[in-house]
């Protein structure tokens, strides 16, 4: 069996404030496998970037991961100290965000940017990963390798003229060329596991391709696995192998893209995708979900979706559903979604 | 930013210049009493015929708009008239006590930077921490302290209960270093004069001290808010995601961009500062621009004072310019 290079089990994010915890990602749970892209969707605020945040040990204060095991190529990261979750980051795992332009530092030079992502890991660079075996270069030298390294980066990524964007700050280049910059700098120590929130929500549509197109090639030439962050269904479809719904802080089913897309069975999903205009079919009726996302610091006591859901009875309102596994690699966690015949309230492994 | 850029804001200041002389200009010819007349109170035997002509002299007696191109033309020069006390001309008075002010003003900004600075990206860091609450409230003191009060209680605790440090004057009678730059730190440097050193220094401490940590208060309060403004940008958050430490966070992707504020305020205090400060350069006797200006506001020196507005105005003036240009190398976002 493969291993995943990510596991995430039962991930607790909560975020204590006047007016009550809010649980930003609860009992989250799930894995990627090497060379995979699992997309993660769901509505603004249900916690998936303090997902992300949450794997990379970011989370913003007074977030607290209070609970749950990450497990990157094994080993937990929950409760590591900071100086050692520190070498991870950039290194084993990278991530990138929505917005290049205010992600990127808007007064130091692009190419000062990748040279200090290139020699941060400098040492684990030249020693093949495991940050031991060799001594550090002189620091003159290291810098003239670190800066030529960067141009071959950025000309890998699609930069044209990299030498001299090198010069360039980020204002000066456009949205597509800074998430170029911003994933070269985030590929700069070939990181296991990329974690990208919603890396092509600010670019117009024909770059949004190129990005993907971009990723999709790195990723096929490292192997580099993805947890792809978006809103986009269109994204999703194009891009990732499998997906995961969330809402409101739960991870609420899971599947294979084609499976999800076709055979969705939690309501939440099948409202999401129903809710998306269908280019050139002008027979669908676009649908949007009644209602809003409860407060997060007031959840119902059943499942998160029942103020919602056309289906919810009584029993969903107080009993929260655990997760079924309805198919090969696809689990839901709904009352209204267990086939008929199996005992309801078994949860059983993802 | 480019040069012509640069020259182009550089020319924008004309108009202010202007400005700033024809209201000293106003002043000087507002003020109440005959400067000739105020030239000779109180001596004997001076005729109205002597008097009218050093009016004459002076040139006070054309019309107005001649005198003041012939002030401009002055000022251009380098001419700002006589001193009616002294008897020497302004500009050698105003630069023979430029020197001590321009010693003051780099040693109270440099120690309101050193207090200001760590304490300011600390307490925004460690935001409602204790070290932010400490900050806070030495802030709150130094800004509330008059600057004379807090003077006065140095010169207590250092100059009578300890008697440790020097409260007055620049240095001991007689024990200048030679002049080259006029500055005593640097000249006595220059010549290896290392008593004169020490005693400079000793001397310039507990005024630069008072000035220093007054302005130290705001100082801290902008660089915190400058911070903590910076620190929750998504640039901070991904360069921790690469790998940085937060301390290497901190100096390298935080400090400039949060600074841009600092220097505005700092570059103004410069500017207030090199005009003289007239209350702590009295309390300590500081022989500098401030005290000059106290001095003959209190003998009717108008020349003089005038001259010193005008100055002030135009430190101040250069030093908002300077802050300018600076923020741009800072931020090279912006733009004129
Ligand atoms: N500093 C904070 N204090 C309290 N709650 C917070 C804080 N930061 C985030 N949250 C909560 O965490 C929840 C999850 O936020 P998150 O950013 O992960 O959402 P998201 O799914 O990424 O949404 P979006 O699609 O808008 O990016 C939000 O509902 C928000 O209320
Ligand atoms: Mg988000």
């Amino acid at each position: 069996m493969i291993e995943p290079v990510l596991e995430v089990r039962d991930l607790k994010t909560h975020f204590p404030t006047e007016r009550g915890i809010v649980k930003a990602v609860d009992g989250v749970s799930f894995a990627l496998f090497p060379g995979e892209t699992l997309g993660v969707v769901g509505e603004s605020g249900c916690g998936k970037s303090m997902t992300a945040l949450s794997i990379m040990g970011l989370v913003p204060r007074p977030g607290k991961i209070v609970g749950g095991e990450i497990r990157l190529m094994g080993e937990n990261l929950v409760g590591k100290p900071e100086r050692e979750l520190r070498r991870l980051r950039g290194n084993r795992m990278a991530m990138i965000f929505q917005d290049p332009l205010s992600t990127l530092n808007p007064v130091m030079r692009v190419g000062d940017q990748v040279v200090e992502s290139i020699r941060i890991h400098y040492r684990d660079l030249v020693s093949g990963g495991n940050g031991t075996t060799r001594l550090p270069l002189s620091w003159r030298r290291s810098r003239r390798e670190a800066w030529e390294r960067a141009v071959a980066l950025l000309e890998k990524v699609g930069i044209p003229a990299p030498a001299e964007r090198m010069m360039a700050y980020p204002h000066e280049l456009s949205g597509g060329m800074r998430q170029r910059v911003m994933i070269a700098i985030a590929l700069s120590c070939n990181p296991a596991v990329l974690l990208a929130d919603e890396p092509t929500t600010a670019l117009d549509v024909t770059i949004q391709a190129q990005i993907l197109d971009l990723m999709q090639r790195v990723q096929e030439e490292y192997g580099t696995s993805i947890l792809l962050i978006t809103h986009d269904f269109g994204v999703v479809s194009e891009f990732c192998h499998r997906v995961m719904v969330m809402y409101a802080g739960r991870a609420v089913e899971a599947a294979p893209l084609d499976e999800l897309l076709t055979n969705p069975r939690h309501p939440y999903t099948q409202g999401l995708l129903d809710s998306i205009p269908r280019l050139g079919d002008r027979t669908h009726v676009v649908r949007p979900i009644e209602g809003t996302v409860p407060e997060l610091h007031a959840l119902p006591p059943g499942c998160p979706y029942c103020t919602r859901c056309p289906l919810a009875d009584d029993y969903c309102r107080q009993v929260e559903p655990a997760r079924f596994d309805v198919g090969p690699g696809h689990w839901v966690a709904c009352h209204k979604a267990v086939p008929a015949g199996q005992p309801a309230g078994q949860p059983e492994e993802a | 930013m480019n040069a012509a850029q640069i020259l182009n804001r550089a020319l924008q200041l004309i108009p202010v210049v202007l400005g700033v002389t024809l209201i000293v200009f106003a002043l000087m010819h507002l003020t109440p009493g005959d400067p000739v007349e105020v030239m000779f109170a109180g001596e004997s035997g001076v005729s109205e015929e002597d008097l009218e002509r050093y009016r004459q002299e002076l040139g006070l007696d054309l019309p107005l708009p001649i005198q003041y191109w012939n002030f401009l033309a002055g000022i251009v020069r380098g001419d700002l008239g006589m001193s009616l006390v002294q008897r020497q001309p302004v500009r050698d008075l105003l630069l023979s006590r430029m020197p001590a002010t321009i010693e003051l003003t780099a040693a109270a900004i440099l120690i309101s930077l050193i207090i200001a600075v760590p304490a300011g990206v600390l307490a925004a860091v460690h935001r409602h921490s204790a070290v932010d609450q400490v900050g806070t409230v030495g802030a709150l003191l130094g800004v509330s302290m008059p600057d004379f009060w807090l003077g006065l209680v140095l010169i207590m605790l250092f100059g009578v209960r300890w008697g440790i440090l020097p409260i007055s004057g620049r240095i001991p009678w007689g024990m200048e270093p030679e002049t080259v730059t006029g500055l005593y730190l640097v000249d006595s440097v220059l010549t290896g004069n290392w008593a004169a050193f020490r005693a400079s220094l000793r001397h310039l401490a507990l005024p630069a001290l008072t000035l220093g940590t007054s302005m130290a208060a705001l100082t801290m309060r902008v660089t915190r808010s400058g911070m903590l403004e910076v620190i929750h940008q998504d640039y901070i958050t991904f360069a921790r995601a690469k790998g940085l430490s937060g301390t290497e966070v901190v100096l390298r992707h935080g400090l400039r961009n949060a600074l841009s504020p600092t220097v505005t305020v700092v570059a103004l205090n410069i500017g207030v500062l090199l005009g003289g400060n007239m209350i702590v350069e009295s309390v300590f006797a500081w022989p500098g621009l401030g005290r000059l200006v106290v001095e003959s506001i209190y003998n009717r020196d108008y020349p003089v004072v005038q001259a010193a507005v005008l100055v002030y105005a135009m430190t101040y003036v250069t030093m908002n310019f300077l802050a300018d240009v600076l923020y741009t190398v800072l931020n090279p976002r912006v733009r004129f």
